[in-house]
């Protein structure tokens, strides 16, 4: 990990609720111009993770460290400067914007956080620009959010977030709500726009296609820990933990064709999110009693490449 | 035999005083033991044509035309007192929302009981029985002690197997799935689906299973219909429909489907058409690469390409 | 909600001509209270008696061509008393209820989002203001600065304060984690412009529903108040005083000095409750 290439680093991040922990001591790092795919189901904490790194959430423990500076203990007045630099797209584009302005209103309110950006000549032109890189016409600027479609308001939305030329921008399901047909509209354009900017993407997601095509690196969750990291052709060609098999399995993605059918049973329980040992035991077709009992922790399988199940080899 | 036919069905819905066609002349035909898979995205009308034949319309909505014939007769002149005897007995649906469908002040043993008191008569023992019967069908480690269960205490995969449950407690000749597996984990899907084509197999019931996930119905259905704009444009079987898909639309979104090509995402191009536009013309047009002029002008008619393949496309008017 | 009221061009009349028949009930309430509004305010200037003007010869007297609701016992004309006296209720209860809603509202939506400290100490006050018996309360108010308009507004003020806090403090919890809230958390907006840009308006639905139920609530309590003798002082035509006045010559079978005041109170809070309870569906069905 290149200290001066990352953008940002989480260490030990731990949130917690009444009851859930949906963050559990997890670390990972962003480069500069990478992106980094962050994969998971319901519940998997994968989402809360996002919110914290926007400080939408408190993290209880760990850090959070921005190009060298740690911001998890900021209070809001100083966190200001990096909110121009960190920025969030959301899962149901609708409900990002405010019902009762126009895009133009919305978009507007973020133009505060540029500081290029003070003279309304400035930011027509600025709009202007971001509009035509998306795709977008300029008649959206007047419409209100519920007479667009889903891909017309998540593009408005991407709009909104270059705005403010961010250095990072977390990706919440981006295409979840979107049609199957038109995802990759969305998916290419933020292809392009890191080739143009060079922005980093932490893209969270439980669509293994998307991701597959968009990150470089992948990080699988389950029930708030990282159960597999590696780079994206690894992890699709080359998986080893049970639970990213069993999700390449119900994708029809995996490669292994006589993989054994069902390599998962079950579902996640309230018992399972307490345990001591692996979290996926219950479920898991390979666990055995050292499973249950012992703390798993992530070793380096390979080069590059982690795995949270001391039986990964083997199966 | 044709167990439901649904004849050049018509729908509309008033919206902010606004007129919006929702089905334009939608022709489906289900036989006995048929697994038929319909297919749509936003906007394509999939849910409107189900919840017609069971005649459970949003308030606003018209019908223009068409017929529903269910076993020789039109449901859509049905009353709503014949419609009650009609829906969980002889056709069942499986909601999207799972945990919605159910009551939540009652256990879900007292939900599936009612279903066969209502339908099947009396006897609240042989009710329980059936229940616990079918619940242990559904794949409930202890029938016995979960029909005391309410909804929220079970996990989003049991609510939605208790679903399962009510719909098949009265062995319905017709059972619509709409988006069972939409909003659960991706590897409980898998799950549902196979436990509700387990369920049927061997018996004398009919399966619709409508979705957007084009792999999905595959897997699970004999035959699909592809909706698009509320006109159906392609039927044919699941095998065919991956391999030789023959409507643009259709061919779209197995492109979709199938083909990562390197760092780039398929997608077509454009948007669904809203709902207040009336279309003259083929509906897909604007987003097709291979229109054209006719295609503006004319709505294209329903051709059998071979059998059991049918396409609503100009391309293949000859 | 907000928006499509805007679309229907922000004009009540415009609105009901339009959708009358989707919203029945709706139209005809806003019709009746549009129809009271403009009866109290020309209100002064109908063809009527004055509605303080005594006429000693002619008290107590029953409906009759002269007088159409009869007269008090100071020969005052009742009908006239009655008209006038929806200006001052409706007035006083519009004003005020205004007043508390607008401040009630602020404080509510700060402390939803705030939390904290804050939310607890306006929850603790709201707490005890409700808790205070308004008659007691009106009483207070009369002693430190007499009866009269003043005094039914302050009361009426501090009444919906709390009432209104609470209930928009709730739809503010809940609007905290909409995407668009956090949003604009993320592009650094401050926390009043979050409050007053993005919360406010998207509670206003609920609050326009509240606002004629309170009326209503309002007219009562100033018509108790000035029962009490706590309110408006004779010879002000107000509802609640003259049904008082009336109460006297009731078993001597002269009903109408309370009975006409009496109808006309219940019948604009009828009116008032109707409205609040239409709206509360309408935009229930908008959402």
């Amino acid at each position: 990990m290149n200290q001066n290439n990352n953008i940002i680093q989480l260490i030990d991040v731990k949130k917690e609720f009444p009851k859930i922990v949906a963050v559990n001591n997890v670390s990972l790092c962003i480069k500069s111009n990478e992106t980094l795919g962050l994969v998971g189901e319901s519940g998997c904490g994968k989402s809360t993770l996002g919110k914290c790194i926007l400080k939408l959430l408190k993290i209880d423990s760990g850090k959070i460290i921005y190009r060298g500076n740690p911001i998890h203990n900021l209070p809001e007045a100083l966190f200001r400067p990096y909110r121009k630099r960190i920025q969030m797209l959301f899962q149901n584009p609708l409900t990002s914007f405010n019902p009762f302005y126009s895009i133009q209103a919305s978009i507007n309110e973020f133009c505060n956080l540029n500081d290029d950006l003070k003279e309304k000549g400035e930011i027509i032109k600025k709009i202007k620009y971001e509009m035509n890189r998306v795709g977008l016409s300029q008649r959206i600027l007047t419409s209100k959010p519920n007479e667009l479609s889903g891909g017309q308001l998540q593009r408005a939305a991407l709009v909104r977030t270059l705005i403010v030329e961010p250095e990072l921008v977390v990706l919440d399901e981006p295409t979840s709500s979107l049609d199957m047909s038109i995802r990759g509209q969305i998916i290419n354009l933020l292809q392009d726009i890191q080739e143009q900017l060079k922005v980093s993407y932490l893209i969270i997601s439980h669509n293994l296609r998307v991701i597959k095509t968009i990150a470089h690196r992948v990080l699988v969750m389950y029930l708030g820990e990282i159960v597999e990291e590696t780079t994206t052709k690894k992890l699709f060609n080359k998986p080893f933990h049970p639970y990213t098999r069993a999700l390449l399995e119900a994708a029809l993605l995996n490669i292994n064709e006589n993989e054994t059918k069902d390599i998962l049973k079950g579902e996640v329980t309230q018992t399972s999110r307490n345990l001591i040992g692996c979290k996926l035991a219950p479920r898991c077709q390979y666990s055995k009693k050292r499973c249950f009992q012992q703390k798993q922790e992530l070793e380096e399988i390979e080069k590059d490449h982690l795995v949270r199940c001391w039986r990964a080899k083997e199966i | 035999m044709a167990l439901l036919k649904i004849e050049d069905l018509k729908l509309d819905i008033e919206n902010s005083n606004q007129n919006s066609h929702i089905l334009h002349g939608v022709n489906l035909l289900i036989n006995k033991r048929d697994r038929l898979g319909l297919v749509g995205e936003s906007g394509s009308g999939k849910t409107m044509t189900m919840r017609t034949v069971i005649q459970l319309l949003p308030k606003k909505t018209k019908i223009i035309s068409g017929k529903v014939i269910y076993q020789n007769q039109n449901l859509l002149q049905k009353t709503e007192e014949e419609m009650e005897k009609i829906r969980g007995r002889e056709i069942s649906v499986i909601f999207q929302d799972a945990t919605s469908a159910l009551n939540p002040v009652y256990p879900i043993g007292k939900q599936i009981s009612d279903i066969y008191l209502r339908h099947k008569g009396r006897d609240k023992k042989k009710a329980l029985e059936e229940t616990v019967n079918i619940l242990r069908r559904v794949g409930f480690p202890k029938p016995s002690e979960s029909v005391k269960a309410f909804p929220h205490e079970l996990s989003g995969g049991m609510c939605q197997r208790a679903i399962i449950a009510m719909a098949l407690m009265c062995s319905p000749k017709l059972l619509i799935a709409d988006e069972p597996t939409t909003g659960l984990d991706v590897t409980i899907q898998n799950q549902v689906i196979d436990l509700i084509l387990d369920v049927i197999k061997g018996k004398d019931v009919a399966f619709v299973f409508i979705s957007h996930d084009i792999g999905m119905v595959t897997k699970a259905c004999s035959k699909v219909a592809v909706m698009y704009a509320g006109h159906i444009v392609e039927t044919c079987t699941a095998q065919r429909i991956l391999k030789k898909p023959l409507h643009p639309y259709t061919k779209g979104l197995v492109r979709c489907y199938k083909t990562i090509i390197g760092k780039r995402m398929v997608y077509i191009r454009g948007s669904a058409p809203e709902l207040i536009k009336t279309i003259s013309g083929c509906p897909f047009e604007p987003r097709c690469d291979v229109a054209m002029d006719i295609c503006k002008r004319q709505k294209p008619k329903s051709i059998q390409v071979e059998k059991e393949h049918w396409v609503t496309c100009h391309k293949w008017n000859n | 909600m907000y928006y499509s009221l805007k679309k229907r061009g922000n004009n009540i009349l415009r609105f009901v001509l339009i959708n009358y028949k989707s919203h029945l009930k709706l139209s005809f309430v806003i019709i009746l209270l549009v129809l009271i509004s403009i009866l109290a305010i020309i209100a002064p200037f109908l063809p009527i008696d004055e509605p303080t003007k005594t006429d000693m010869f002619n008290t107590n007297a029953p409906p009759s061509y002269e007088h159409w609701f009869g007269t008090d016992e100071n020969g005052m004309d009742v009908f006239s008393r009655t008209i006038n006296a929806a200006r001052y209720d409706l007035v006083i209860a519009i004003t005020a209820v205004l007043i508390g809603s607008i401040i009630g509202t602020i404080l509510g939506a700060t402390a939803g989002y705030i939390g904290g400290l804050f939310e607890n100490i306006i929850e603790r006050f709201a707490e005890m203001i409700q808790g205070f018996p308004y008659i007691l309360f009106g009483m207070l108010i009369y002693m430190m600065i007499g009866g009269g308009e003043a005094a039914l507004i302050i009361v009426v003020i501090v009444y919906n304060l709390p009432f209104y806090a609470k209930l928009v403090r709730s739809e503010v919890k809940s609007l905290k984690n909409v995407p668009f809230v956090q949003a604009a958390i993320c592009a650094g907006i401050k926390p009043y412009m979050i409050v007053f840009r993005h919360l406010i308006p998207n509670a206003l639905p609920a609050i326009f529903g509240q606002f004629p139920l309170s009326a209503a609530s309002a007219i009562r309590f100033i018509a108790a108040l000035s029962f009490l003798g706590l309110g408006l002082p004779p010879p002000t035509p107000e509802w609640g005083s003259m049904i008082q006045i009336g109460a006297n010559s009731i078993i001597f079978g002269k009903w109408w000095v309370s009975g006409f005041p009496g109808l006309a109170l219940f019948f604009v809070v009828w009116v008032l409750n109707s409205l609040g309870m239409s709206l509360q569906v309408y935009f229930g069905k908008e959402s």
